[in-house]
């Protein structure tokens, strides 16, 4: 090595360093500075993949020389995963790329590899932390994540060899999470994180909590526990509406009227005033649940900003009830309509023969009784809408007999997001929809499309409103 | 990653030569046998080993391989010095792609043991019936977690059955 110490500090840029992949921007960005020469650069690649022989022997126990070409890679990933935690935790972009040019990458990799496994003990002791700290809630995704799954990843967890691996199922959303970190960087930042939205949610009863997400549930018509929800995401819209309007946030609920007044208010609000208006709301629930914590403060602050801007396009289009959750009598407003209540799933068995009974079943009324009759689910229609095993006329007496909240959540996946589209619509999306999909897609929206409008838009807003739910 | 595969097919490349040596080497041991590699044999078969490896999609550390390969079967009854380059080149092929077919379940040295013992014995030296038949037949049993995967005369359901239909 030529030069071992760093003397063009200020010419190393910082945003040219990606965070998730840090070794090799930094590598990239020491080049461009040319603070590493060309040997240099050569020599710590010729050495990073001597370490990587050593380590597929070490991953083979020596019982073979080969190994294929991913498993390879999968291992040189992990061993760069490993420098990186070491080199990112150096004080500094400079004292980090003295550390590349000074220790050999086995070194590197040592060093990293400790800091993981102290990774790995600190996220079993913030699991620990957040089972004690878990909500009475019946959220299925939110115990499980919190119960079973983080619990599996951490017993699994390969340090070594598959460091940067997060195969874990983690249903559970956040109200802020970059999944573009990976291995148990990810899973110790979501348990950071979740410990802060435990501690959010802990000043609110549990009962007033536990409404809400009922609330919830009525307002998409489905059974609350299964939605993939996030729970401050709830309570902190709710809330910070209860406050514009100078109510307490004793119950979380907000009734039809309370919302009208807020949507009226915030009209006249400027576009320099709602950040204001939300940021003083912010700053007194905080204090009126006497809240100190600087870095939940900071946690939540992504989630107000971009609530400001939906909270903004809301009121402009009239559509601020479909952002909060209203109280009960808002959602039973319509007597008489039907409404969709999960029943019991079919087994791949009973599905099947169900599609084989379809196929005998001489038209379009005929298939519609059966599916009437036999299917109590929508993830069993929607397996059988895409089966082959209907045509073209035959759907419209099966859509016939449909309520609009089973139509709308057929369509949560057609809502038109492109640019172009004025209002709110439907379209088939061709890259993520396979053929069979595509196929009875065209047909529901030209169905829909031929019938009455009210009844169109109604069904794509509570599709759209399902669809907010799942991306939450 | 794409990049970091190359930079091991690159040390790969800088390995070449000393490979050639080293199975020229080989010569001095396998010369009890009548058998030996000329140069342009031994190039040879470091392309081919290559070629092999990229074609199976792996990454060979060091050069062992076809030494083991060498010398489990320069004293085999079946290999004259007529065909000894290329069976020590058919053999380098079936090796990686039954590391391969075996889901790397099998350690090398095992592999070429069992390899050596069924030319010797089972297959009287063909390589057709090597690769197709025993080391299929070893493959499968090891991807179904059979116990003796090993013994080939252990009774072989899928065989039977077809051959009662008849």
């Amino acid at each position: 090595m030529e030069s071992n110490h760093m003397t063009k500090s200020s010419i190393l840029h910082p945003e040219n360093i990606d965070h998730h992949h840090f070794t090799l921007s930094l590598l990239k960005e020491a080049r461009r500075a040319e603070i590493l020469t060309v040997p240099q650069a050569e020599q710590l690649q010729v050495n990073l993949m001597v370490l990587l022989s050593q380590t597929i022997l070490h991953y083979t126990r020596n019982e073979s020389s080969s190994v294929k070409a991913e498993v390879a890679e999968g291992i040189l990933q992990s061993i760069l995963y490993n420098m990186d935690v070491y080199l990112m935790r150096r004080p500094s972009l400079e004292e980090a790329v003295t550390s590349l040019l000074n220790m050999p990458p086995p070194a590197l990799f040592d060093q990293g590899h400790e800091l993981v496994k102290q990774d790995v003990l600190l996220a079993k002791q913030l699991l620990k932390e957040v089972q004690e700290s878990k909500l009475p809630v019946s959220l299925i995704a939110y115990k499980d994540t919190i119960d079973k799954s983080i619990g599996v990843f951490l017993k699994n967890y390969d340090a070594q060899f598959a460091a940067y691996d997060t195969s874990a199922s983690i249903d559970y959303p956040l109200l802020s999470d970059d999944m573009q970190w990976t291995g148990i960087i990810y899973i110790k930042r979501y348990l950071e994180h979740l410990k802060l939205e435990n501690e959010l949610c802990s000043h609110f009863p549990p009962g007033t909590v536990n409404r809400l997400l009922e609330g919830c549930g009525q307002k998409y018509r489905m059974d609350y526990r299964e939605i993939l929800l996030n729970i401050p995401d709830l309570i902190l819209k709710n809330a910070l509406c209860k406050i514009l309007i100078g109510k307490p946030f004793t119950s979380l609920l907000i009734s039809k009227k309370e919302c009208a007044l807020l949507e009226k208010q915030l009209q006249n609000a400027t576009d320099t005033q709602l950040p204001i208006l939300l940021k003083n709301a912010t700053d007194i629930l905080f204090m009126q649940i006497n809240c100190t914590e600087p870095a939940l403060k900071l946690y939540v602050q992504p989630f107000i900003d971009m609530f400001c801007t939906l909270l903004s396009n809301s009121v402009s289009e009239h559509g601020l009830a479909d952002l909060l959750i209203l109280e009960n009598d808002m959602y039973f407003s319509q007597p008489n309509v039907p409404q969709y209540m999960a029943g019991r799933k079919l087994s791949d068995e009973q599905l099947q023969a169900v599609i084989e009974r379809m196929q005998e079943c001489k038209d379009g009324k005929a298939k519609a009784d059966l599916i009437q009759s036999a299917v109590h689910h929508m993830e069993d229609l929607i397996d059988i809408l895409s089966a082959y095993c209907i045509f073209d006329e035959e759907y419209i007496a099966l859509f016939d007999r449909m309520s609009d909240h089973e139509l709308a959540i057929l369509c949560t996946d057609l809502i038109d997001h492109s640019p172009l589209a004025k209002s709110q619509t439907l379209c088939v999306d061709p890259w993520h929809s396979s053929e069979n999909e595509i196929y009875w897609q065209k047909i529901l929206i030209q169905y829909l499309e031929d019938g009455e409008p009210d009844r169109y838009k109604n069904i794509v807003r509570l599709a759209a409103g399902m669809e907010e739910m799942t991306k939450v | 990653m794409a990049d970091l595969t190359l930079s091991l097919l690159s040390l790969d490349t800088l390995t070449k030569n000393a490979l050639t040596e080293q199975i020229l080497k080989s010569n001095e041991y396998t010369a009890q046998y009548g058998l030996a590699l000329t140069y342009a044999d031994a190039v040879q078969l470091v392309e081919a080993r290559s070629e092999f490896l990229r074609e199976n999609g792996r990454i060979e550390i060091g050069n062992v391989t076809i030494d083991k390969i060498i010398d489990a079967f320069c004293d085999s009854s079946f290999i004259s010095q007529e065909d000894y380059a290329d069976t020590i080149a058919s053999l380098l092929e079936i090796f990686y792609d039954m590391k391969n077919e075996t889901l790397d379940l099998i350690a090398d040295d095992e592999l070429i043991e069992l390899m050596k013992y069924y030319f010797e014995i089972r297959c009287k030296g063909s390589l057709e019936q090597l690769h197709h038949r025993e080391l299929e037949k070893l493959a499968r049993n090891l991807r179904f977690n059979v116990v003796d995967y090993a013994n080939m005369d252990e009774f072989d359901t899928e065989l039977y059955f077809g051959e009662d239909e008849y």
